[in-house]
């Protein structure tokens, strides 16, 4: 049971700061806050990714050295699985697309009601529907 | 990968982590962010993955931190919580 | 030519959207028949491929010529040929409505949001077009960062609502790579039909039933099935009139369609109701959406954010149609999926006529609506027969496929939960026609002021055609049913059921 634990503590760690970054996008009040949740969380998915393709012993890294130009077949087993890499290159552009979107939308969002804070936003809201309503 | 390193910088990875989320003051807050971020591509050198690794360098860490630091500036830095 | 249809149907939406920027930075009023240019070209592409594909059975594009699984495989089949004709039908319609709608709700950054127009389109077209899932994530985030974008740019309080299905859209298509994730880590494979091989010896490991889980979590994130609603209604009221008449058929209506794939043809229709009751879960979360959603609409005073509430209330019919699993009850669904896209196009597109002549659209302000705008008023009434299930309009046989599932799956409580949500939306769509179309029935010799003066004052054609085009599409594919479900839909119906 325990070398269950210890040989796998990657995932565990994984999980862990998915749930850090769930509760800052759950439970945080300020805005950039939840955002910089989001940026956790999606970096914890690439962690889980990345350690698919590791592998205990003496592997190597997936660079064939001095190999431009020639065509030897190379041993599979003795390299890294590289395909979650390539996947994650395109999982951490996403994710900086996002935050990029997000933060415009923050601004527009500062330049209407002044503040960052959700419940501020939200009492502001409610104001103006009973005013306007 | 050396197991001892990668169980180091994961410690610090969550360290970091929990740091960005409770700290009060933003900018602070989104500094810590690109140290976690700049962990995190030291961890994917360690496990191997080195195009993760630049990708995460220079993406993440640089432009994040930049758009962060950017939108702080237009917007404010205190924040109640 | 027509073999390379495939690549290049997501191509050039994504090369034209790259290529409005410039062309709209030398004269702002070249976007607008740029966009229908390119959209009726993706319309016809669409068309032919349609017509292949019902002809010589199912295609399979290998994307630069490596084999599946190691390359990415677009395999289209009828499903995937009527999606393809659905989305950029609609893309069509959108394009022609946006031009006089952009000029009025977003003026100046017209090239921008058809940019952004183009590269939703591409997203959307590019879910329903490939078998690869994590191609599917990649595309899934195309469309969802397009569409936040055009969302955000409508009037004074979309940025926050905007700034809300951000957050739990991320988490949606999180939980969707978690689960591609775990599959990956089990099987090695991303392909659909590589995977749906693989698979069935692996049932019995928990792996597989947590990522069967979460990709179901995350599909129903971005569905807006009943727990996970909350997004919707505030983002599709407070974008412009041109993005809400395209993104509210659509969206929900892709992620139908990819639950539809998930479930039946990347596992087999035996595991989902056998190994793990997901069935019977999804069904009663359906049967809770068709009730609350026709019940919160009933409350609104807003005639755009009572339309909010109604998609949410039509996801529940199509998940109810999934997740009956027999013949009549899939038929339904993707029937449903049809009327849909075609009616809420209808609706919310007459809904910005309404707004673009009117200001709001609060429904007290909508009187003697029927005398003003006569044409939007009639394709509107149209919408609301399909809406409610009128014949011969496509919503009543639709209808009528998902209470004969309900029958032949025994489940009365369905039934009762279908008659009872119809009559909920003939309780709020009858208002609105109430309100509009008939007078105060006040008799002369009472009448203390003269008869108002009212003047027709329709909205402008860009406006009024696609209105018209989607309730005739409505008709026709009503009528059409039978050749519908002969050619497009008994050909895909699970083996199994």
């Amino acid at each position: 049971m325990l070398e269950f634990i210890i040989s796998k503590y990657n995932f565990w760690f994984y999980v862990i700061l998915m749930m850090i970054g769930l509760y800052a996008m759950l439970a945080k009040r300020n805005l950039v806050k939840k955002l910089i949740g989001m940026n956790i969380f999606q970096t914890a998915i690439i962690l889980f990714y990345v350690s698919i393709g590791v592998k205990a012993g003496k592997v190597h890294v997936p660079i064939i050295i001095g190999g431009h130009g020639t065509h030897h077949a190379i041993k599979a087993a003795d390299y890294l699985n590289p395909l979650p890499h390539v996947l994650m290159l395109t999982a951490i552009v996403v994710s900086i697309a996002t935050t990029g979107v997000a933060l415009a939308v923050l601004i527009l969002i500062y330049r209407r009601y002044k503040t960052l804070n959700e419940d501020e936003i939200l009492a502001i809201r409610q104001a103006g529907r009973e005013t306007g309503a | 990968m050396i197991w001892q390193l990668d169980f180091l910088i994961l410690i610090f990875v969550i360290i970091c982590a929990v740091a960005a989320i409770n700290i009060r003051d933003l900018l602070s807050a989104v500094i810590i962010l690109g140290a976690f971020s700049f962990f995190m591509c030291l961890l994917w050198t360690e496990m191997g993955a080195i195009d993760v690794a630049f990708t995460e360098a220079s993406v993440a860490t640089a432009i994040s931190t930049l758009l962060f630091v950017g939108a702080i500036y237009k917007t404010t830095r205190r924040s109640k919580d | 030519m027509a073999q390379q249809f495939p690549a290049l149907i997501i191509t050039i939406p994504l090369l034209a959207a790259l290529f409005t920027v410039p062309l709209g930075t030398l004269n702002r009023r070249f976007c607008y028949p740029w966009l229908m240019f390119i959209m009726a070209a993706v319309l016809s592409m669409a068309i032919v491929i349609c017509g292949r594909v019902i002809t010589f059975g199912p295609i399979s594009y290998h994307m630069g010529g490596w084999q599946p699984p190691w390359g990415i495989e677009y395999r289209i089949d009828q499903l995937n040929a009527l999606m393809l004709v659905l989305i950029s039908g609609a893309g069509l319609l959108g394009a022609i409505y946006s031009g006089p709608s952009f000029k009025k709700e977003i003026d100046g950054r017209q090239t921008l949001a058809s940019s952004l127009y183009l590269l939703m389109i591409t997203g959307l077209m590019g879910i329903v077009i490939t078998g690869d899932l994590f191609n599917i994530f990649v595309f899934l985030e195309i469309a969802s960062l397009s569409g936040y974008g055009l969302i955000a740019s409508g009037g004074n309080d979309a940025p926050f609502a905007t700034f809300r299905y951000i957050i739990m859209g991320t988490i949606g298509a999180s939980c969707y790579l978690l689960g591609v994730g775990y599959l990956y880590i089990s099987t090695g494979s991303l392909n659909l039909m590589d995977l749906h091989r693989l698979l069935p010896e692996l049932y019995h490991s928990r792996v597989i039933l947590t990522a069967g889980a979460l990709m179901l979590v995350g599909i129903a994130l971005k569905m807006a099935l009943f727990p996970l609603h909350a997004w919707l209604p505030e983002a599709y009221y407070e974008a412009p009139s041109a993005v809400s008449g395209v993104a509210a058929p659509l969206y929900t209506k892709v992620a139908g369609y990819l639950m539809i794939r998930i479930l039946y043809n990347l596992f087999d229709p035996g595991f989902f109701t056998e190994v793990f009751p997901i069935t019977t879960i999804l069904s009663w979360a359906a049967v809770f959406a068709l009730l609350i959603g026709s019940i919160y609409a009933i409350a609104q005073t807003d005639l755009k954010k009572m339309l909010c509430y109604s998609v949410i209330a039509q996801v529940g019919y199509i998940v109810l149609g999934i997740a009956l699993a027999n013949r009549a009850g899939f038929s339904g669904a993707i029937l449903t999926i049809i009327n849909e896209v075609f009616t809420k196009a209808c609706i919310f597109m007459a809904t910005g006529a309404i707004i673009y002549r009117i200001g709001d659209s609060r429904i007290e302000h909508l009187g003697h609506l029927f005398r003003r705008m006569p044409i939007t008023m009639l394709a509107f009434i149209v919408g609301v027969f399909s809406m409610i299930g009128i014949p011969p309009t496509c919503g009543f046989f639709s209808k009528l496929y998902l209470i004969f599932g309900c029958v032949e799956a025994g489940q009365w409580v369905f039934i009762a939960a279908l008659l009872l949500s119809t009559i909920l939306n003939v309780v709020y769509f009858f208002r609105v026609i109430k309100v509009a179309c008939f007078e105060d029935p006040q008799p002369d010799y009472e009448r203390k002021e003269p008869y108002p003066e009212i003047t027709m004052e329709e909205a402008p054609i860009g406006l009024l055609l696609p209105v018209v085009s989607a309730a005739a599409m409505i008709l026709i594919t009503g009528l059409g049913s039978h050749w519908i479900m002969v050619n497009l839909i008994t050909p895909i119906i699970p083996a199994g059921f």
